[in-house]
């Protein structure tokens, strides 16, 4: 007989406190809280109780759900303090715990309450929770094993310890108690639960390599699944597994049926016919030219079909492709040819196409002609010339030919001035093209087509912060967020990840680390929140019998970090971090302001001035001050002790998670090189070179760990594992400079390459001189890639010391031949210059 | 119609001005040729609520004119072809006596690249069909180009008459201008 709370045995209440306390805890369910302290107070107030523990914890449970965390705190340990052997006075100290989001502490507690009172489910419940949310699969089987003791007739009890089995990797057990639970529970009719049982029953035996039995047990309980879709998808990926392609080949042909835009479909039926592979590309077509006749409306087989062709068939396929589609006005057509612009020969038969279609225009007139061939006296609707000339400036923009990429958009702004996505194309022209307050211009001239549009209003913000205006950015924002609040602390309570990514680079660019760092961090909180969110759907997903679903989304939580946003955020942060302690100078925002040559007092002044602004942007601050949301203060964050620690926290989310990208492995190699983390950067470098053994950033971090690498001095297995590992990232090569000498004949004519000798020669070698042969790669045609993108990753290596000592007029006359090249670019010096009023878009017009 | 003309303004106008006038009147209806369009889009008139693109359609269509037209939500539309903006539609009221009003058509306009594709007609016949809702209304009136040949017809089919002609109604590209009618009273 389990103890009712109120009675513990050092503090036993009489009958009409009792009964008060009985009323704290129906008002706490009922959340009629204010009540419930009225009743906590009746009791406390009694003399002989005014210590009396369990009302003490039901107090602060109560304050906690009304926000008075720090109060609950202190009301729940003193309650706890004069009842030691209560185990409600344990329960409620756990659950403050958990709010806290200290879960090693809550489940100690809970257990410490499970001791004194053996069996009470609540408090098991809230263990089980805790332990499923920290992984602790073992202590989650053993709660769950009590609760299934307890509650044996509770349907949830049983799926728990199913649960608790298949995650432990114990089948057998898993899908022994299953089979039963399936045998006493099968339901006359249609029923929905039941179904998603089946497939979860069908997930734990694929699990345990049992297809076969899978596919029977499929087969037999068929009537009873009611996602259709799941079992046609279930039943031919068993089959595969079985081999017996031709019967998985009818499934996945049916279920093309049904969906036959679905590309995964396309695949498996391929690797079922085996045709899968590159040389068997004839076969392919073949299989796609059946279903294209099949479906006609579909695009995804003719799609397909578009990257295995070449030449005069591509052209032909192409022409059937796009013709439609201009007609249409589909705005996807551009990103469908995009996975074409890999192959120059690709892109010839593409330009082709354009340019005649535009011939065509001009000659027969937009009103008469029709791209079809075809005699009858049919013409194209006016919309085609317009989607055309889009189509041209986007090609054209592509290939980076910003000139005639203007010269279109401008001919399909002519035609249609109404058109948003016009301006939005412009806008784009001028930002890859290095402008971007042309960029702005435009995008806001679209914004203004449409203020109803979200997209577009994103679109223009993201572009403000790109021409850092972080202010403006967030005006234009404010258009869509909650009114009366700041957009920024909105958009961050929208978890809005890619405007915490965009402004944190802005404030990077205009030198505010601070800020950077923080939006930063704001990603690091989001995936927080994240992990956290996954707490409800312990309880929720049993109850609802949504199992597959489940399990699926504990595996993804479990990798959650490896999503790029956390990449970039972390790239973000980790960068700033270096950057604090190559050049912490950099970390004053107003440094620049102070120029040589000012007088004393005019610095003096200028303090005086810095001050009062900050003095009022903090009251600013202050009255705006909110209570939800992440409190990470900019100026903190800057004060870091071990800037490299932090750099360190963001690595290893990073690496532990197998991100597929070369350059994060890069990234931490830095960092844990730099910690004198030997084994962990080798571990990095090796991942990374498993990744793309010459990329140029993973190759500056490999010269730089080789030259550190004999002065470490490591021991025993360490050094053991070390050496293993450096022979599989540098093979027989030890020595720095010849890895990097070698590297750069390799790649002699890759631009972002010889940044990279060039970056890794500086470390080895300080006093080496490569500014003449940098300046001799940019303007060197036969070195590809030499990018806008890549000319200002120069120019901010430069500033940040990466290449040597760079002279006033090296740097001059870097910007005037990069100037040369992309004559837009405002980092170089150059852009649209408007005349003053009326608004002529003199670089447009003079074409 | 001639009678008309000179019955209310008699007095007011040159031999040459009926001339035109009657011209006018008995200009036949040249039965445009209509394109035959593969894959044909769409057209539908919506309201006005923002007015950035009405400004771009002026300058654009009028040739850098923009006259900051009132915008009422009933009187006023979009025209939109395969969802693209290509013209628009503004009336407003007039009173003339009494409690009569007439609904008075400023402006339409539909982009060069999109004329004769119909949707001048679906603008105008948004126009006539709220003047004929409107129970104080008695009738629809506009002014327009006296060398738009094209506009004039197309006024002439859906049944206007001519009421007067007024000389140098455009001074900027030097023009005269009918004043238009269609009663609309039941």
């Amino acid at each position: 007989m389990p103890t009712p709370p109120g009675q513990s045995s050092s503090q036993p209440l009489p009958t009409k406190e009792l009964g008060y306390f009985k009323k704290i805890v129906k008002s706490y369910e009922q959340k009629q809280y204010k009540t419930g302290l009225k009743f906590a107070k009746q009791i406390l107030s009694t003399p002989g109780f005014t210590e009396h523990g369990e009302t003490l914890a039901m107090k602060g449970l109560i304050l906690n759900c009304m926000g008075k965390c720090q109060e609950a705190q202190e009301c729940v340990k003193k309650g706890l303090k004069s009842d030691l052997r209560s185990y409600v006075c344990w329960h409620v100290y756990g659950l403050i715990q958990k709010t806290e989001k200290k879960y090693d502490e809550a489940i100690k507690a809970y257990k410490r309450a499970l001791m004194i009172e053996k069996d009470n489910t609540q408090i098991l419940r809230d263990l089980s929770l805790l332990q499923i949310q920290t992984r602790d699969f073992d202590g989650y089987l053993s709660s769950k094993y009590e609760l299934l003791r307890l509650k044996q007739n509770q349907r949830v009890s049983w799926l728990g310890y199913i649960v608790a089995h298949h995650l432990l990797k114990e089948y057998t057990l898993a899908l022994g108690i299953l089979a039963e639970y399936i045998k006493n529970n099968t339901p006359p009719g249609y029923d929905f639960e039941f179904s998603e049982l089946i497939l979860y029953q069908n997930l734990v035996m694929r699990e345990a390599g049992q297809p076969d039995v899978a596919l029977q047990k499929l087969e037999e309980n068929s009537t009873h699944i009611v996602d259709k879709v799941a079992y046609m998808e279930t039943r031919a990926n068993l089959l595969m597994d079985l081999e017996q392609p031709k019967q998985a080949e009818h499934v996945w042909r049916s279920l093309l049926d049904r969906n036959p835009e679905c590309l995964e479909y396309y695949d498996m039926l391929q690797t079922c016919m085996g045709i899968k592979g590159s040389e068997s590309a004839k076969a392919q077509l073949a299989m796609l030219d059946a279903l294209a006749e099949k479906y006609q409306k579909a695009a995804a087989p003719r799609r397909l079909a578009l990257y295995l062709v070449e030449g005069d068939e591509l052209r032909r396929r192409l022409h059937e492709w796009m013709v439609p589609m201009l007609r249409k006005g589909a705005p996807s057509l551009f990103a469908s040819l995009v996975p074409l612009y890999k192959y120059p020969k690709k892109v010839e038969v593409i330009e082709s196409l354009i340019n005649t279609y535009v011939n065509r225009m001009v000659n027969e007139g937009y009103d008469k002609v029709c791209l079809d061939d075809q005699s009858n006296n049919a013409c194209e609707p006016p919309t085609t010339a317009l989607w055309l000339y889009v189509l041209a400036a986007h090609h054209y923009d592509r290939r980076q030919n910003t000139t005639l990429a203007l010269e279109y958009i401008e001919r399909a702004i002519q035609h249609s001035p109404t058109v948003v996505e016009n301006h939005m194309l412009k806008a784009r022209i001028y930002k890859h093209a290095g402008d971007y307050n042309e960029a702005v211009r435009w995008m806001d001239e679209a914004q203004g087509l449409d203020t109803a549009d979200r997209y577009i209003n994103g679109k223009c913000g993201k572009y403000l912060l790109r021409a850092k205006q972080p202010e403006n950015a967030n005006k234009m924002l404010a258009k869509f967020t909650r009114e009366g609040e700041n957009a920024a602390s909105h958009l961050t309570d929208m978890q809005c990840m890619w405007y915490e990514l965009e402004s944190g680079r802005a404030f990077r660019a205009m030198n505010k680390y601070g800020e950077a760092l923080r939006k930063a961090h704001h990603i690091e909180f989001h995936f927080n929140t994240w992990i956290e969110d996954q707490y409800d759907f312990h309880t929720y997903c049993l109850r609802k019998m949504t199992i597959c679903s489940y399990i699926r989304l504990l595996r993804m939580e479990d990798r959650l970090r490896n999503a790029d946003y956390y990449y970039q955020g972390a790239k973000l942060a980790i960068k700033i971090y270096l950057r604090m302690v190559d050049r912490p100078d950099d970390m004053n925002e107003n440094a620049e302001l102070i120029k040589d040559g000012m007088t004393d007092q005019e610095i003096k002044k200028m303090k005086k001035k810095l001050k009062k602004q900050k003095e009022q942007q903090e009251e600013e601050d202050k009255k705006k001050k909110r209570r939800k949301g992440p409190q990470i203060n900019a100026e903190e964050l800057l004060k870091t002790e071990d800037p490299l620690g932090e750099a360190a926290k963001f690595c290893h989310n990073i690496h532990t998670f197998g991100t597929p990208k070369v350059t994060g492995y890069a990234l931490c190699a830095e960092v844990y090189q730099r910690k004198g983390k030997v084994l962990l950067a080798l571990k990095c470098l090796n991942e990374g070179v498993k990744k793309d053994p010459t990329h140029p950033l993973l190759h500056v971090q490999k010269v730089k760990f080789l030259k550190q690498w004999p002065t470490f001095e490591l021991t025993g297995l360490v050094k053991d594992t070390a050496d293993e590992l450096v022979t599989q990232v540098y093979g027989n090569e030890r020595d720095a400079s010849a890895l990097n000498e070698k590297f750069k004949v390799d790649h002699q004519h890759e631009f972002s390459h010889r940044l990279a000798y060039a970056e890794a020669e500086n470390h080895i070698n300080s006093g080496a001189s490569l500014t003449s042969w940098l300046l001799k790669s940019a303007e060197d045609s036969t070195v590809n890639g030499r990018t806008l993108k890549m000319m200002i990753k120069l120019k901010d290596g430069i500033a940040y010391g990466k290449y040597g000592k760079w002279s006033k007029d090296e740097n001059e006359k870097l910007r005037k031949l990069v100037h040369g090249l992309f004559p837009l670019s405002l980092d170089f010096g150059g852009g649209v210059v408007h005349k003053p009023a009326p608004a002529a878009e003199a670089t447009v017009e003079s074409k | 119609m001639v009678y008309r003309l000179k019955e209310d303004f008699g007095d007011g106008l040159t031999n040459e001005e009926l001339e035109i006038a009657w011209k006018l009147e008995t200009m036949l209806v040249m039965s445009s040729q209509k394109k035959t369009i593969c894959q044909p889009g769409s057209i539908y008139l919506d309201e006005i609520i923002n007015t950035k693109p009405l400004q771009v359609l002026e300058s654009s269509i009028f040739d850098g004119e923009n006259n900051n037209l009132p915008v009422s939500k009933n009187l006023c539309r979009y025209a939109y072809y395969n969802d693209v903006i290509v013209g628009f539609i503004c009336c407003e009221m007039k009173d003339i006596y009494g409690n009569w009003k007439n609904l008075y058509y400023s402006t339409i306009g539909v982009l060069p690249a999109y004329q004769r594709l119909g949707i001048g007609q679906q603008l105008l016949s948004f126009a006539v069909n709220t003047a004929r809702s409107l129970k104080n209304v008695r009738e629809l009136t506009l002014h327009a180009r006296a060398d738009n040949k094209p506009a004039l017809e197309l006024y002439k089919k859906n049944g206007f008459v001519v009421n007067l002609l007024i000389k140098n109604f455009y001074p900027r590209c030097k023009s005269d201008a009918y004043y238009l009618l269609l009663h609309t009273a039941n």
